[in-house]
């Protein structure tokens, strides 16, 4: 008799797709190219030197074992330390999670602040005007690369205008005010290619709700338009869009090495970005497995939020 | 009566227009529901225009309930959902004729005041219960929907409401159902929430659109006998659709079938049921089972299909399929006209022999 766990399929696959990004990680040394060793110490370096270098880093050591030491000290929450900065890596982590989730947060608000209305709007009247140019709209949006729209945006509001800092970062505890002007253009850039895939994916999913009989049922009950779509036609219609934000949560853990590095925001994806110039293995092994522990864990939430979003899921799984 | 078949075209089906006396006092009281040469056309994005409703008239008394037969696609759902007003989002509707509403023509009044009638002054209950309630609202919000789109209401007493409507179309146990999903209930049980939800803002009439045909044959009559007793008890105005002819017999005072959007045959029920003038009514007549008779044979059917709603083709629609059709069918459409006091057809062969006939 096999004894079964709720749950307990999905988080031993977790558990499984973590160990993997470990065991990945731990090879990284091996596989990527170029030494790390000359890298750090300059090419008037021993070979003596390099050697010792080498055994620092965990470089001869097989992958298995480098995984397992990785996984001894994450257990104590000691990740490392990096090659180039000397500083310990879970510390200059937990300065720069903070940072790229409340860029991530700021380009989700923007995201569905145009992508929500804009798709209700167009899959009322699918073919309508505004649909048509929506569409039209999100579809040449997203043939723009980000990095084109974030140089854009710095052109016309931090050098023509003069309104906002192209680059930096303040923290939010150190001044509040500066840390929001600093937000806007990288949580634009970002929010305003994300919002192109919401609209389009939130579009399609309404359109064939508001074809359903209960909405029809609920119109001849005398519900206004404006009530309808946001009471009774987002929620059976929303389950793709949590889906990618939760890609996108996940994701983002590993930072937006694009847009970080474009505005020079201290997040995670600018340290990895840094780190992999600078073959800083230790930080790009933490930043990879943060990444994989970010996108299981999201799984793990949008699953959750699926289930308060349609009742029948919860149902189905009980 | 010297010769019974007036032309009754243009005016209410099935309302007396023998005499000056009843014509004005009709006038006098306007009925609940009034129909007139309703006419809809339907313009698709391929650039058709699909007629669908021809020159629709029938009437409906507080307190009374009208069935509507016809076979699938024969417009009688469309018909309901033009009397109400509410056509699919992407639509292109035309509608010419009347509606009216206890005298008040809903066709020509501004949006707001159509919009004001939905589901107070006329409601409608769907034909499959398992689509027609939001499966991701909770049911008793969705019942009270009538009450809440004009007034805000606390959750208690919103909670207490969909209870009170629940009770009140027999669901055992209502608050608990209240809280429900739609999904944890049976369908007989959600068919009473729709119809809960449809009793909710106090109409007077009510469009039940097939309310029985996605349920149990056990259930349906339970079903049914709770519309019946709600029409008695709060003299609702009852539009039932249906494509069972048999079930009308007992619960509808009359009978209107559709056939390609027009109405070919009304009267009181048991006239039509026990003498059919249309020879599509009779054929309707013959396809429903009997419990009497050799235990196995084979159920009579109607062969061929109806026109296709996009063709423009003089006569009568049934034609083709009407094996009493001569030359004159295809021609020329036949107007409906009266056979007796409340009895009318559209048929240039009907099935009674008229006496006086109509050379």
């Amino acid at each position: 008799m096999r004894l079964r766990l709720p749950g307990a399929g999905r988080a031993g696959r977790a558990v499984g797709v973590l160990l993997a990004v470990v065991l990945a990680a731990a090879a990284l040394p091996h596989v990527m190219p170029g030494s790390a060793a000359l890298a750090a110490l300059g090419p008037t370096a021993t070979p003596d030197q390099i050697a010792a270098y080498d055994r620092r880093i965990g470089a001869g050591q097989n992958v298995l074992s480098g995984a397992l030491h990785w996984l001894g000290g994450a257990a104590h929450g000691d990740f490392g330390t990096s090659l180039s900065t000397g500083v310990p890596v879970a510390t200059e982590l937990g300065e720069r999670i903070p940072v790229t989730l409340e860029l991530f947060l700021a380009a989700q608000l923007v995201a569905l602040a145009i992508a929500v209305p804009l798709a209700l709007a167009s899959a009322w009247r699918p073919g309508g005007l505004l649909d048509r140019i929506a569409t039209a709209g999100a579809f040449l949006w997203l043939a723009v690369p980000g990095f084109v729209l974030g140089l854009v945006l710095i052109w016309v509001a931090a050098v023509q205008l003069r309104i906002l800092p192209a680059t930096g970062w303040v923290r939010f505890g150190q001044d509040p005010a500066q840390n929001l002007k600093d937000l806007v253009l990288p949580a634009l850039t970002l929010g305003l290619t994300e919002a192109a895939v919401y609209l389009r994916t939130l579009r399609a999913q309404l359109i064939g709700t508001l074809d359903q009989t209960y909405i029809a049922a609920a119109r001849a009950r005398g519900m206004a338009t404006r009530r309808l779509l946001v009471r009774r036609a987002l929620r059976p219609s929303a389950l793709p869009l949590v889906t990618l934000i939760g890609i996108g949560l996940g994701m983002s853990l590993g930072g937006s090495v694009l847009v970080e590095t474009l505005f020079a925001v201290p997040g995670v994806g600018n340290l990895a970005a840094v780190a992999i110039a600078g073959r800083d293995f230790p930080v790009v092994q933490a930043v990879v497995v943060l990444s994989a522990v970010g996108v299981v864990g999201a799984t793990v939430l949008v699953d959750l939020f699926y289930r308060r979003l349609d009742p029948r899921i919860a149902h189905e799984h009980r | 009566m010297t010769d019974a078949w007036t032309t009754a075209g243009g005016t209410i089906a099935g309302a007396t227009i023998a005499t000056a006396a009843t014509a004005t006092s009709s006038n006098a009281t306007p009925p609940l529901l009034s129909v007139e040469s309703l006419s809809t056309l339907i313009h698709t994005p391929d650039g058709r225009a699909l007629r669908i409703l021809r020159d629709v008239d029938l009437t409906i008394e507080a307190g009374e309930c009208l069935g509507v037969v016809g076979e699938s696609g024969s417009g009688k759902s469309f018909l309901a959902r033009t009397v109400l007003g509410v056509h699919g989002r992407t639509d292109r509707v035309e509608t010419t004729g009347r509606v009216r509403l206890d005298g008040e023509d809903l066709l020509s009044a501004p949006p707001r005041r159509r919009a004001a009638v939905l589901g107070t002054g006329i409601a409608m209950v769907h034909q499959d219960p398992m689509t027609s309630l939001n499966p991701v609202v909770r049911v008793g919000e969705q019942i009270v929907e009538a009450v809440t789109n004009r007034q805000r209401l606390p959750r208690g007493q919103r909670r207490a409401l969909a209870a009170r409507l629940l009770q009140s179309v027999d669901v055992p146990d209502p608050e608990r159902r209240a809280r429900a999903w739609p999904h944890e209930l049976s369908g007989g049980l959600r068919q009473r929430a729709g119809i809960a939800a449809a009793l909710a803002g106090e109409p007077r009439l009510l469009l039940a659109d097939e309310p029985t045909t996605a349920l149990d044959v056990t259930v349906q009559r339970t079903v049914l006998d709770l519309l019946d007793r709600h029409r008695v008890e709060r003299g609702l105005g009852v539009l039932l659709i249906t494509h069972d002819i048999g079930l009308l017999s007992g619960r509808a005072r009359r009978i209107a079938v559709m056939y390609a959007g027009r109405i070919v045959e009304t009267g009181r029920t048991e006239d039509v049921t026990a003498a059919p003038v249309h020879p599509y009514t009779a054929a309707l007549l013959r396809s429903v089972p009997r419990v009497t008779g050799p235990l196995i044979r084979t159920l009579p059917t109607i062969a061929g299909s109806p026109p296709d709603p996009a063709s423009n083709a003089p006569g009568c629609p049934f034609a083709s399929r009407c094996d009493r059709a001569e030359a004159l069918c295809s021609a020329e459409a036949p107007p409906l006209v009266r056979v007796s006091d409340s009895h009318t057809a559209a048929c240039h062969r009907p099935l009674i022999p008229a006496e006086e006939s109509c050379s």
